[in-house]
C-alpha cells in the first residue's frame, strides 16, 4: 500500500496504491474517486455489545462507525478525502496504542485493529457527539484534522485545548483542566477546558477547532 | 521572541517560542496548546468600555488572554483564529508604519508594547460593512501585531485610488479614506451582485482577504433549503 | 505569470483560498461570473449583460446560478481585476480551442472567461447528476480562457479506459468522456442513500479517453456539519 498526500495542509486528499489482495478500511463516504475495478462493501462497526438496533441507535448518539472495506484483485488506485476542509497524516503503528478523536479517523490498512471502548474523556466531549477510538497492531493509519496538524513530543507536560486534540499516544497520561489561573476566566478568555498531557510520548493537534467555527458560522446561518 | 506563521493560507496558526519572562496579549480562545510552564491571565481588552464598544460594534471579543513565561526555560505557544483563513504581522514603531487600522474580528495577537484602541470610523465604514467603529492599534516603542482575514491575505499599496467590494477589506492605514458606493447604481447593483463597493481613496497600504464570508454565507443558504 | 496569449493572470492563494488576478490590457474585456469581483483599479468598466440572450440566462437562473455576468474592460490603459469565486476553493485554468473542444463544469463553477467562449446550461434530468446539488451542467464551447473553481483543491485525473467518481465530487471532464450515472450498493450501508450512514453511493463512471477534474471536498458535507447551528424557521 502507497500514500501520497496532496493538496495539504488545508484540502489534503489521499492517493492510495492497493496491490492485489490488499484492503483498505476507511470511514464511509471517504470515496472521492477510484478505479473501476475496486471492490466497496460497507457495514456497520458496533461499540461494545448490543443488538443492531442498538447500535444503529448509538450512531445517531454518535457513538459507532460505519465503514468501508475496499479490495481489489489488480493493482489499483483509489482517492480517499475527509468531511471538512484540513490536513491528513499518515501514522505508522507499531508499538504503542494510538487514540483517536473519532471524527479524526479516515483510514487504515486491514491490520490495524479498531476499537470504539476508549472511555477517558467521555465527559467532556459527549455534547459534541465525539468519542474516541482506540487503535492497536501494525500498519498505516490516516488522520484528518480541522487544520493543519503539528506532533508534539511530551517529556514532562503539554497543554492542549480540548478543541484542538486530534490523537495521542496511550502512553501518555492526562487530566482535564481549566486553562488559567480562575474557573471565570478561563470561560470568558474564551479557553474553557484544556487537557494536561503529562508523561512520554506522542500527542497530535490541529490549529482549529471546528466545533468553534461551526458556532461561529452557523449562528451566521441561521439569522433569516 | 520567535514566531513563525505555518500553515498558511487556509489554516494558518502562530507558533511562538516565549523566552523567560517575555510575554505576548491574544483574542480571547486563541490559544490552541501550549507549554505547561506559561501561565495565562484574562483581562478586558484595552479596558472595560472600549471592550464594550468593540465588542458591540466592531465584532472583538470582549477580553484578551496575557501569556507569560515567567521559567527559566524558552516555552513554546501556538495561537490561531476560530475562522478559517491566512495571519499576517506587522511591525509597529519606527518611522514608518505607526499604526494600522483592523477590521472587526482581524485582530489576533500582540506584543507588550502595542495599544489598542477604537475609534469612531464613521458611517461610511458601516455602509461598507466594516462596522461603525475600527480597531487602531499603534505602538508605543516597536512591537508586533498579528492579525488574520478568511481567505489569504494579499498586501497592496494604493496610490490615489482603488476599488474593494465591500467584506474584503482587512486592515488598512490611518491615511487611507473609505467611501461608499453603490456598485452601479441601485438596479445596477442588484442586477451585477456587486452590491456595495469602496471607493479607497489616499496614500497607504492595505490588505485584503480573497474572500468575504458573507458571500459564502449567502451561497450556504442557497445549498440549505 | 502565465500567458495565454491573450491574458496575463496569476492565481493566488491556492488550493484552499483561490483567487485569480488578472492584468487586464488596455480595451482589454474578460466575462465574470455575478458578485465575484473582490477589487479592481478605478480605470475598469464594469458592464452588466444577461450573456447569451434571455434563454440562457433563464436557464442559468433555474440552474441556481445568476442571471447575469458582469464584463469587465479596461478603459483606455491596463489595470487589475481581483476575482473571488463565493465558495473558497480551487481555480483552474483551461483553454479552448474552438471546432471541437468542448468543456462540461459543474453549474457553480464557472469564474470567468474570453468573450469568445460560449456557455451554455445543460439540463441533466431529474435524476439529480449532484445528488442534491443543481440539476445542471455548464457546456463551454469556442475558442478562448475559461477559469473554473472547486469546493477543496482540484486533482486532475487523466482516463484512459473507465474511471468512477462520486458524483459531489467532479468539478469538471473534456467531452470526450462519455459518462452514466449509477448507485454503487457497496459504498453505503445496505444500499441505503442518505448522507449520515456512510456516502450516498452515486457515482459517476466515466468512460474514454480524456480529462477529469475532481475536488478534494465535498460542498454537502460542510453543509451537512453546520446544519446542527441552525435555529431558523425552514424545517
Amino acid at each position: 500500500m502507497e500514500i501520497e498526500l496532496l493538496h495539504q495542509p488545508d484540502s489534503a486528499i489521499a492517493k492510495i496504491h492497493l496491490a492485489p489482495g490488499e484492503e483498505l478500511i476507511a470511514q464511509a463516504g471517504a470515496m472521492v474517486a477510484m478505479s473501476s475495478h475496486i471492490n466497496p462493501s460497507t457495514s456497520l462497526h458496533r461499540g461494545k455489545g448490543g443488538s443492531l438496533m442498538g447500535a444503529v441507535g448509538r450512531m445517531l448518539a454518535g457513538q459507532s462507525l460505519f465503514l468501508s472495506v475496499f479490495r481489489t484483485a489488480i493493482p489499483a488506485e483509489i482517492f480517499l478525502a475527509p468531511k471538512l476542509m484540513g490536513d491528513l497524516l499518515i501514522c505508522d503503528l507499531a508499538n504503542s496504542n494510538l487514540v483517536v478523536q473519532s471524527g479524526s479517523y479516515l483510514a487504515s490498512a486491514s491490520t490495524v485493529n479498531l476499537d470504539l471502548g476508549f472511555q477517558g474523556l467521555k465527559s467532556v466531549f459527549s455534547g459534541e457527539g465525539l468519542f474516541w477510538l482506540d487503535l492497536s497492531g501494525i500498519g498505516s493509519v490516516l488522520l484528518t484534522s480541522f487544520g493543519g496538524i503539528y506532533t508534539i513530543p511530551v517529556n514532562g507536560e503539554y497543554i492542549v485545548d480540548t478543541g484542538h486534540i486530534v490523537a495521542f499516544e496511550k502512553s501518555l497520561s492526562f487530566t482535564i483542566d481549566k486553562a488559567g489561573d480562575s474557573w471565570l476566566g478561563s470561560f470568558l478568555g474564551g479557553e474553557g477546558f484544556v487537557c494536561r498531557f503529562q508523561g512520554q510520548g506522542k500527542v497530535y493537534c490541529q490549529t482549529h477547532n471546528n466545533y468553534a467555527l461551526r458556532r461561529q458560522v452557523g449562528s451566521k446561518l441561521s439569522t433569516r | 521572541m520567535n514566531y513563525e506563521i505555518r500553515y498558511k493560507p487556509a489554516f494558518a496558526a502562530i507558533f511562538i517560542t516565549l523566552e523567560p519572562g517575555e510575554r505576548i496579549t491574544a483574542e480571547a480562545g486563541a490559544m490552541a496548546s501550549m507549554d505547561a510552564g506559561i501561565t495565562m491571565t484574562t483581562q478586558f481588552m484595552g479596558g472595560l468600555m472600549p471592550a464594550l464598544l468593540r465588542s458591540w460594534f466592531g465584532g472583538e471579543s470582549l477580553f484578551t488572554n496575557t501569556f507569560i513565561n515567567r521559567t527559566p526555560e524558552p516555552k513554546t505557544l501556538v495561537l490561531s483564529q476560530a475562522m478559517i483563513g491566512d495571519i499576517e504581522v506587522l511591525q509597529l514603531g519606527g518611522e514608518e508604519n505607526a499604526s494600522l487600522c483592523l477590521e472587526g474580528g482581524a485582530y489576533i495577537a500582540s506584543t507588550a508594547r502595542i495599544d489598542l484602541s477604537v475609534r469612531w470610523a464613521g458611517f461610511n465604514s458601516w455602509l461598507a460593512g466594516e462596522g461603525l467603529f475600527k480597531l487602531l492599534v499603534s505602538s508605543k516603542g516597536r512591537g508586533l501585531v498579528f492579525f488574520g482575514g478568511y481567505g489569504g491575505l494579499t498586501r497592496r499599496q494604493v496610490t490615489g485610488d482603488f476599488i474593494v467590494d465591500s467584506g474584503h477589506l482587512v486592515a488598512y492605514e490611518p491615511s487611507i479614506s473609505l467611501n461608499v458606493r453603490f456598485a452601479k447604481g441601485i438596479i445596477g447593483s442588484i442586477a451585477s451582485g456587486e452590491g456595495m463597493v469602496n471607493h479607497l481613496k489616499g496614500n497607504g497600504m492595505i490588505y485584503l482577504q480573497s474572500r468575504s464570508i458573507d458571500s459564502f454565507v449567502q451561497f450556504l443558504r442557497r445549498k440549505i433549503r | 505569470m502565465a500567458a495565454h496569449d491573450e491574458y496575463h493572470y496569476t492565481i493566488d492563494h491556492a488550493p484552499a483560498y483561490a483567487s485569480l488576478i488578472l492584468n487586464l490590457k488596455p480595451n482589454q474585456t474578460v466575462v465574470v461570473e455575478a458578485s465575484a469581483m473582490a477589487a479592481m483599479d478605478s480605470c475598469i468598466q464594469m458592464d452588466t449583460k444577461v450573456r447569451g440572450g434571455a434563454m440562457q440566462g433563464l436557464k442559468r437562473m433555474l440552474g441556481g446560478e445568476s442571471l447575469f455576468m458582469n464584463e469587465f474592460t479596461a478603459q483606455g490603459q491596463g489595470g487589475q481585476l481581483y476575482v473571488s469565486p463565493g465558495v473558497p476553493g480551487d481555480i483552474q485554468h483551461y483553454r479552448l480551442g474552438g471546432s471541437q473542444d468542448s468543456l462540461m463544469v459543474q453549474s457553480s463553477g464557472f469564474v470567468a472567461a474570453s468573450p469568445t467562449v460560449n456557455v451554455d446550461s445543460q439540463f441533466q434530468g431529474l435524476k439529480g447528476f449532484f445528488s442534491g446539488e443543481s440539476l445542471f451542467l455548464l457546456r463551454l464551447t469556442g475558442a478562448g480562457s475559461v477559469w473554473f473553481s472547486s469546493y477543496g483543491g482540484i486533482v486532475e485525473i487523466p482516463v484512459e479506459g473507465s474511471y468512477v467518481v462520486d458524483t459531489g465530487y467532479i468539478v469538471a471532464f473534456e467531452e470526450s468522456l462519455s459518462y452514466h450515472v449509477e448507485m454503487l450498493g457497496g459504498l453505503s450501508w445496505r444500499g441505503i442513500r442518505t448522507g449520515l450512514l456512510g456516502g450516498d453511493g452515486l457515482v459517476c463512471r466515466f468512460q474514454g479517453r480524456g480529462r477529469l477534474w475532481i475536488q478534494s471536498r465535498n460542498l454537502y458535507n460542510l453543509v451537512n456539519f453546520l446544519r446542527p447551528m441552525q435555529t431558523s424557521s425552514s424545517s
